[in-house]
């Protein structure tokens, strides 16, 4: 059954990904200057015959669908184009930004479950009380703040002023640290360093919670309402009157029913969050995939930001397909279209 | 119509949106007026000048000066016509291409829907920002290219809601009688199908501004938005980074504007919300 | 009639405190069920017999609150007891099974795990009153496979890991029941069992339900608006009017011969299929309960009704072997020759 499901959801998706590499082919071919040109940037001294050998070379001179089928083909094997700014394949730039911002997402995206769904469940479970009352205000104050501002303010407090937690960077100038697969926590863990372990927590704690913000307000309140939701229904009321205690319903009965909307919510919440890691990266100085989408457009590096877009873009079709699944697997009753 | 202001009234939370909206409205149109300083050009010699409570500070620059020697409050207020433009054009732009589209995917179905619906789904798989960067590499940053940008990611929520109500709309009562009656299209789209499915765009529309006044905000500060030296408080709160250990108003002051702006829609939309759609749960 | 009944409620009220006013859902009930005795319930919506049903197992949530009344199973005050010991009770002493089978059972769970729940917490008790703890999770399902049975699942192994929207309207409701009698409770609490069922498979439930019961001298409270099954399947009938019980009797008795005006009434809307007759319905309306009428709840709408109807609210008066009628016109012997009508 599950697996029918993903088969037809598989099937969707193709579709999709040739629009998304169709869009990101228009961004490249729309850019403005010409591309040779630009890497070959101040260099002088080349002759019409070497450039338009090069425009051979990348087939630059054959008709635009062409171009377009090699894009796509290229981009499948992984070949992503050059670098402007450091002649680099976009590919081996773009992979050794992968696990920083990994890692920042996915701490983020922790830091702010951890925090939503209890606060969610209880607020609901006990209406009209203190903390429900605190969770709203906080839930409005989460979706109103500008990201970037979160950011500046901790760090002014926390890094300025108290000196408690660092700025930028992803662990301490100094601390003696080999990087195995680029993800320093795993790193850290697997060589045993475990004062590199603590440094790169120090450093994700204020880029996470800057970034994790607005999505722990959004998921509290789709916890919340969903909860309050089930809490009505019959099956609830018959649960009761069977006898359970009120904790065994909330987690046995209520929770799979209220999480149900949850999925749906928190997948959207992974792409606003691959979106504002952009952001809190320029923010905090993290060298993840977000900064360097905004250091390449400020250096008119364009291979390198279609190259993130793309990325960004694959990825998210694929987080939503694992989260379409999660959503088969927690409600029973869903039928495939 | 009436109930519709009754309902919104009791919803205390979005009265006080609402008013907190006006104040800002207003003092966003009139005060630059009023308020004489001017945001673009600054005097060097106020440069980083206090705010009013701080040694140095005067009431002729209550909120300080920046940099360049240009006064606080103005360039905020400046600002604050950047963000609110951005906000409603966007919002009514997106709402408005969004709502059609929806109405005719929902409506007519078929290949129509089949196109419409697989273009917000390409285009739902990028998220903002990254759509943002990678539209801002082609067009240059600007005024019009961010409203640009913003609502062509901006109508597909408005136009998967339409949709959804269309379709839900189409098999009403007073649509089939319509449709029987001898109603062609235009009319069933236009006086039977919107009239239901608007309350709920006039919902997510208010809810909209706020995200857009958010992005806009993001993508100045991160330069790709309106460009110096027109103020906005995305790009102030960017300038302000150097500053952030002794004059740290510089950044506090624009992200506080926002916030409150925001918080203040939302509160407002809030209030929408309870009355539009008498709620079923608190 | 036993003189230790199973159940005995007295003087029972619950309010329902709202931002539009108080409404007085249950107002002042006496109920009285013996052990492997039927009882129904009547009354039209609005008559509080659902909220009496939930008021017995304390399963009124606020804004409701039960405000007075003693309700004594077995000789203890449930109103007095704690909540842990009445999560006891539940399920286990005293079930219930509520109306629409669908809503009832857990979209997300199967079937099987929902009716073993019970059986896990409180054991089944057996006839004479003792417990066999089946609290191992193989001994409940067996138990559950067991009810599953009992109540003509077909392929009970099978549907024991379906989940509810893959069972047929009645056969959801049979696994309701099997839940609610899985610890085999004295009482069974049923409201509207079978309202939300085609005519063919109430009957189906209904002998079920009688069958299950007598084989284990099950009580059964059974709430519904249906005189039909009442006349069908309870020894005992009492009707329900804003709040109130305004009649009370053997079932027989009580339809055949109705005293109270709405009882007789209610009996006059019944189309019946045996001969001509007219329906008469009741004029006027259900009363709001937020604003009830002054005196007697139903004199606005009584065709028998005198000045001081209006006035006081009529007490209780025992008209008979085992029948209560709440009526001015049975009061202090007064008979306006009120028993049955053409």
């Amino acid at each position: 059954m599950l697996l029918r499901v993903l088969v037809v959801r598989i099937l969707h998706l193709i579709p999709v990904l040739l629009g998304v590499s169709l869009i990101v082919f228009s961004f490249i071919h729309l850019t403005p200057g010409d591309p040779i040109e630009m890497m070959m940037g101040e260099a002088g001294g080349v002759t019409e015959e070497e450039i338009d050998a090069l425009r051979h070379q990348f087939g630059l001179d054959r008709p635009l669908p062409f171009q377009y089928v090699r894009f796509v083909v290229n981009a499948a094997r992984g070949d992503l184009g050059i670098s402007i700014t450091d002649q680099r394949p976009v590919a081996e730039v773009i992979r050794e930004r992968i696990p920083a911002t990994v890692e920042l997402t996915f701490c983020s995206l922790l830091i702010a479950l951890i925090v939503a769904i209890p606060i969610g469940i209880i607020s609901a479970w006990r209406q009209h009380s203190a903390l429900d009352t605190g969770a709203t205000v906080g839930t409005l104050l989460g979706v109103s703040l500008p990201g970037f501002w979160l950011g500046i303010v901790l760090i002014m407090i926390f890094s300025m002023r108290l000196e408690w937690l660092p700025v930028t960077a992803r662990v301490d100038y100094g601390v003696g640290f080999s990087s195995i697969t680029g993800f320093y926590l795993i790193d850290s863990i697997v060589t045993g360093n475990s004062a590199a372990l603590a440094s790169a927590l120090r450093h994700l704690v204020l880029p996470s919670m800057a970034l994790g913000a607005a999505t722990a307000a959004i998921t509290t309140r789709i916890m919340r309402s969903s909860m309050l939701g089930v809490i009505r229904q019959d099956y609830i009321l018959f649960a009761r009157a069977k006898g359970l205690s009120e904790t065994a319903i909330a987690l046995r009965h209520a929770l799979k029913n209220a999480l149900i909307p949850v999925v749906s919510v928190v997948g959207l919440q992974i792409g606003v969050l691959l979106g504002g890691n952009m952001i809190i990266e320029t923010v905090f100085g993290w060298p993840g995939l977000g900064r360097l989408a905004v250091d390449a457009i400020y250096a008119r590096n364009y291979p390198v930001v279609q190259g993130v877009v793309l990325l960004y873009a694959v990825t998210y079709v694929f987080v939503n397909l694992v989260t379409d699944l999660l959503y088969a697997v927690l409600n029973p009753r869903i039928e495939l279209r | 119509m009436k109930t519709f202001w009754r309902r919104f009234r009791k919803s205390r939370v979005g009265v006080v949106g609402g008013v907190m909206l006006i104040l800002m409205i207003v003092s966003a149109i009139v005060t630059p007026v009023l308020w004489p300083h001017d945001p673009v050009t600054g005097d060097l010699r106020l440069r980083l000048r206090p705010p009013v409570w701080k040694d140095g500070g005067d009431w002729s620059h209550p909120l300080g000066c920046d940099q360049q020697g240009r006064d606080v409050l103005s360039r905020l207020l400046h600002g604050a016509r950047v963000s609110l433009l951005v906000g409603l054009v966007v919002v009514v732009a997106s709402a408005a291409v969004g709502t059609l589209l929806g109405l005719l995917a929902g409506y007519f179905g078929g290949w129509i829907d089949a196109v419409i619906s697989r273009t917000v789904d390409i285009l739902l798989a990028f998220p903002f920002m990254i759509f943002a960067i990678g539209l801002m590499a082609v067009l240059q940053p600007g005024l019009l290219n961010i409203i640009l940008t913003l609502t062509l990611k901006g109508w597909v929520p408005f136009c998967r809601l339409v949709r959804g109500d269309a379709l839900a709309a189409k098999g009403r009562e007073h649509v089939e009688a319509a449709r029987a009656l001898g109603a062609g299209h235009r009319h069933q789209l236009f006086r039977e199908i919107l009239p239901i499915v608007l309350p709920s765009v006039i919902v997510l529309g208010t809810l909209t501004v706020a995200t857009v006044i958010l992005l806009e905000a993001s993508l100045s500060f991160l330069g790709l938005g309106v460009q110096p030296p027109t103020p906005t408080w995305g790009g102030m709160v960017s300038e302000g980074r150097e500053y952030l250990i002794e004059e740290w108003w510089l950044s506090t002051f624009p992200g506080l504007a926002i916030l409150l702006t925001v918080l203040s829609v939302n509160l407002f939309g809030q209030g929408m919300r309870d009355a539009l759609d008498p709620h079923l749960q608190e | 009639m036993s003189s230790h009944p199973l159940l005995r409620v007295r003087d029972l009220t619950t309010y329902f405190f709202t931002d539009l006013g108080v409404l007085k859902a249950v107002d002042g009930v006496d109920l009285q069920i013996g052990r492997g005795e039927t009882v129904g319930l009547a009354g039209e919506s609005g008559s509080g017999k659902s909220v009496l049903g939930r008021s017995i197992l304390r399963l009124i949530q606020p804004p409701g609150r039960i405000v007075g009344g003693e309700v004594l199973f077995e000789g203890e005050d449930l109103l007095a007891k704690t909540e842990g010991e009445m999560q006891n009770i539940r399920g286990g002493a005293i079930a219930m099974a509520f109306q629409d089978p669908l809503t009832t059972l857990n979209p997300v769970l199967s079937v099987g795990p929902q009716i073993a729940e019970a059986v896990r917490l409180h054991g089944v008790r057996a006839d004479d009153g003792t417990t066999i703890p089946s609290t191992s999770r193989w001994a409940a399902r067996q138990r559950a496979l067991e009810m599953m049975r009992s109540v003509r699942i077909p392929e009970a192994v099978q549907r024991y890991r379906q989940y509810p929207h893959e069972f047929s309207g009645g056969m959801r409701q049979r696994a309701v029941l099997a839940t609610a009698l899985a610890c085999n409770p004295s009482l069974l609490i049923a409201d509207e069992p079978t309202t939300a069922l085609d005519v063919t498979v109430q009957a189906v439930i209904l002998e079920l339900l009688r069958e299950v019961t007598c084989t284990h001298n099950t009580s059964v409270l059974l709430i519904t608006h249906d005189l039909g099954v009442i006349d069908h399947f309870c020894q005992q009938v009492a009707v329900m009017y804003a709040g109130r019980i305004v009649e009370w009797g053997p079932t027989r008795s009580v339809l055949s011969e109705p005293m109270h005006p709405y009882t007789e009434g209610l009996l006059n809307c019944l189309p019946r299929l045996d001969y001509e007759s007219v329906i008469r319905p009741i004029p006027g309306e259900v009363p709001d309960p937020l604003n009830l009428p002054e005196g007697c709840a139903f004199h606005v709408r009584c065709p028998h009704t005198m000045p001081v109807c209006a006035k006081t609210e009529p007490r209780v008066a025992e008209v008979g072997e085992g029948r209560w009628v709440r009526c001015h016109v049975y009061e202090k012997g007064i008979s306006a020759g009120g028993s049955g009508s053409g």
